[in-house]
């Protein structure tokens, strides 16, 4: 068996990424619909869909050889240094070629013209493969490719790229063809260079599903705060304040006594927050306000999504209760611990939410109202009706991350069905003929219900549960 | 005055994880003031014993008591009397060392803050550093420190010295030699290190898939197992030897050199004049004693 072709396999022996062949047989089926579309209904711009594809299937391949590159055994391997290189391209090429197959039915075009505009196609699809592996080569965190893909859609919406791009490769095919052929070049060039296997050797970068390693997110993170320690030393740290107020109360409390470890509880998950500096707050809030205002002029339950969010968010958060740090706090103090903890972050959490609405209700006043290409976009404020969803939500997937803590990315499968079914239920409240009305009570009920649910579960677990993991 | 009650008893402990039986039926009795040595291939079940002595286990059947307490149901009373490192080395990675130590100790009005210096000073912890950037060896002497500071009347140690340099090691050994001076403190140790192991401890845990393969003090397995060196004085020895409970043998023509199991010294020496040979008996190391009876 050659090295590339054992090398390939991985695309199948990895078994997450059968999760990854599914989503992207998903993604070309629909592709291939919109080219029918095109075909039949004369469409403009379905012949360069494949694009976005081929974009997204690029992260995924990219990341596989990335994998292999980071462990230091694969540095020594013989004959090694140049299948990251075959490899991205054996995949890229013929991917590409079976796309650019699918000019052969662009209509009008006499025979010169097809093969022309198929070469051109199959530039142009290598040429966003290549930007999607050259980017998740370039980020740490890969993943972050996919944020790339809302603005390309909107991009694209907003600027009719998809028209553009078809009308380039079937127009302008040479000139495609040539660039195409010089970008290949340079991502031979650049996938070739000498130093490629010494550059990744070790490095922690993360591979495709690591977000649902908690050891290696763990180590990522430290990696990170490491790095951001070296450019602004001390500003990830806590305080000296916040460690005097939090130790003095755990020092001062009766030894043995919940308030200590609640004082305890609350250090270590706030201690870091509380010691931000307000440059880093205004960041956060810098990053925040574009996405609020992008939701809040969106149409329709789009902007819902923030309500929902913490609670997918929290679905990682370690309550404590599993954990091999002995101080000596026995089974119920971890309990109690645990409780404090979910309980704070569900009521900052909320707080947080209701100043975002709030926010939102100022702003809409001011926020002018927008006319993009004949559509008119208006602000609108976040419905108040829907500040208690996070607290309600919070309680619920920390339930989940306790049962299945073990098995994080069934936890992460879980609460996004739970995101997903709380989302359309947001959408359909608002429906004027929705049978149901929710009012206080029936919220009263569900939140009574989710913590009482999580308290018991949590009870269960702290009392009644091994607390480590075995082989951990 | 040392008191003989047993501060951990476990009485027909089993527990499973999935297809693979990590306790099985253990009995076991630690007793104040002892230095145990636990050892045992990886998989033995090491690591399981030790959780559930201290509580983060619970057993699928029988029962574990620490401290004349339920290890289930440990307060923090008792777990005040515990120090523990834990071989996969959970700390809060996000502090610095000194923010740690300085969490860690606001829970024990027993800190022995003398105790913390010495061990700053010895081991040359960086207190400013992040935990998480630590390196292993570093991380193992945080851990260390955090477990003695309070000094624990029960002291365990899972795999402590696996990722220290060799000085860093003997330092270890030299702590935990003046740590044992203090006769009410007993220390569980669990190392693949032997050679360590048995400059500090005086009983003996062997476990395998589960099980107490032998539960001893180490003088007695010491003086169980004999490696014995026998010369002809002249002419070749005599092609059957006249001992019993040999264990293993290789011999030349004038010299056999066997390890020997239940026999006493003197009855060797009688039998060795008896053939006209030299002897020289020598005890063997706890390495050589772990993988006989291991294997």
């Amino acid at each position: 068996m050659s090295i590339l072709w054992a090398n390939l396999k991985h695309l199948y022996q990895r078994r997450s990424f059968w999760f990854v062949g599914l989503v992207s047989g998903a993604f070309a089926f629909g592709v291939i619909m919109v080219l029918i579309e095109a075909v039949t209904e004369n469409k403009q711009g379905g012949f360069s869909v494949p694009i976005l594809w081929m974009f997204f299937v690029s992260a995924f391949v990219a990341s596989l050889p990335i994998g292999v590159l980071t462990k230091p055994f694969s540095y020594c391997l013989p004959n090694h240094r140049n299948i990251p290189r075959k490899f991205l391209f054996s995949i890229g090429l013929g991917l590409s070629f079976l796309w650019s197959l699918s000019v052969l039915f662009f209509p009008d075009l006499n025979f010169v013209k097809t093969v022309l505009a198929c070469l051109s196609a199959f530039s142009t699809f290598t040429i966003f493969y290549w930007l999607g592996a050259w980017l998740v080569f370039r980020l740490r965190n890969w993943v972050v490719v996919f944020a790339l893909f809302p603005l390309l859609i909107f991009g694209n919406q907003l600027l009719n790229m998809s028209t553009i791009i078809e009308r380039a490769i079937v127009e302008i095919a040479l000139p495609m063809i040539l660039l195409g052929g010089i970008v290949n070049f340079l991502a031979w060039s650049y996938w070739g260079r000498a130093n490629l296997a010494r550059r990744y050797c070790g490095t922690m970068r993360l591979e495709a599903f690591d977000a649902w390693n908690r050891e290696k997110m763990k180590k990522y993170s430290l990696a990170r705060l490491t790095e951001k320690d070296k450019k602004r030393p001390n500003s990830m740290r806590i305080s000296d304040s916040v460690e005097g107020f939090f130790v003095s109360r755990i020092s001062r409390a009766e030894t043995g006594s919940l308030q200590q470890y609640i004082w305890g509880a609350l250090y270590k998950s706030f201690g870091m927050t509380l010691s931000q500096q307000w440059q880093d707050l205004m960041r956060i809030l810098m990053l925040i306000l574009p996405i609020l205002c992008f939701l809040c002029y969106m149409p329709g339950g789009g902007k819902n999504i923030i309500f929902l969010m913490p609670g997918l968010m929290v679905a990682y958060m370690s309550l404590g209760v599993y954990s091999s740090l002995l101080i000596c706090g026995g089974r119920l103090q971890r309990f109690w611990s645990a409780l404090t903890l979910a309980v704070t972050t569900g009521i900052f959490v909320t707080v947080v939410v209701v100043l975002l609405a709030m926010v939102t209700h100022l702003l809409e006043r001011i926020m002018p109202q927008l006319t993009v290409k004949g559509h008119e976009f208006a602000f609108k404020a976040l419905n108040m009706n829907f500040t208690s969803v996070p607290f309600l939500m919070i309680p619920v997937t920390l339930t989940i991350g306790l049962i299945f803590y073990k098995k994080p990315m069934l936890t992460m499968l879980l609460a996004m069905v739970l995101f997903q079914i709380l989302f359309t239920f947001s959408i359909l409240i608002n429906l004027k003929n929705w049978p149901v009305q929710i009012g206080p009570v029936h919220i009263i009920i569900m939140l009574l219900c989710s913590w009482a649910v999580f308290v018991a579960v949590l009870r269960y677990i702290s009392m009644r549960c091994c607390l480590v993991n075995q082989g951990r | 005055m040392i008191n003989p009650n047993p501060i951990v008893q476990m009485r027909n402990v089993s527990k499973r994880f999935g297809k693979i039986q990590a306790l099985d039926k253990l009995d076991l009795d630690i007793k104040r003031g002892e230095i145990i040595g636990l050892l045992g291939t990886n998989g033995a079940g090491k690591s399981t014993l030790l959780r559930h002595i201290i509580g983060l286990y619970l057993a699928d059947q029988g029962q574990c008591i620490t401290f004349e307490t339920d290890a289930a149901k440990l307060s923090p009373k008792e777990l005040g009397r515990i120090g523990y490192v834990h071989q996969e080395g959970e700390l809060l990675e996000w502090m610095t060392t000194k923010q740690l130590i300085r969490y860690v100790s606001a829970y024990y009005n027993t800190w022995n803050h003398d105790l913390e210096d010495k061990y700053i000073a010895d081991f040359d912890i960086s207190l400013k550093a992040r935990v998480g950037s630590l390196s292993p060896g570093q991380r193992q002497k945080l851990a260390i420190l955090l477990a003695i500071g309070f000094e624990p009347e029960l002291l365990i140690l899972d795999e402590p010295a696996s990722t220290l340099d060799p000085i860093a090691r003997s330092q270890f050994l030299d702590l935990l030699l003046q740590i044992i001076q203090d006769e009410n403190r007993t220390i569980i140790i669990s190392s693949h290190i032997l050679s360590d192991v048995e400059k500090i401890i005086d009983h003996t845990l062997i476990m395998r898939e589960g099980k107490i393969l032998r539960d001893s003090s180490f003088d007695s397995l010491r003086e169980e197992f004999l490696k014995v060196t026998l010369t002809s004085i002249n002419g070749k020895l005599s092609a059957k030897l006249p001992f019993e409970n040999i264990i293993n043998c290789e011999r030349e023509d004038c010299q056999a050199v066997f390890t020997v199991q239940n026999i006493s010294q003197q009855d060797l020496e009688a039998k060795a004049q008896a053939l006209n040979c030299k002897i020289e008996i020598r005890p063997l190391s706890l390495e050589e004693i772990y993988r006989i009876i291991v294997s």
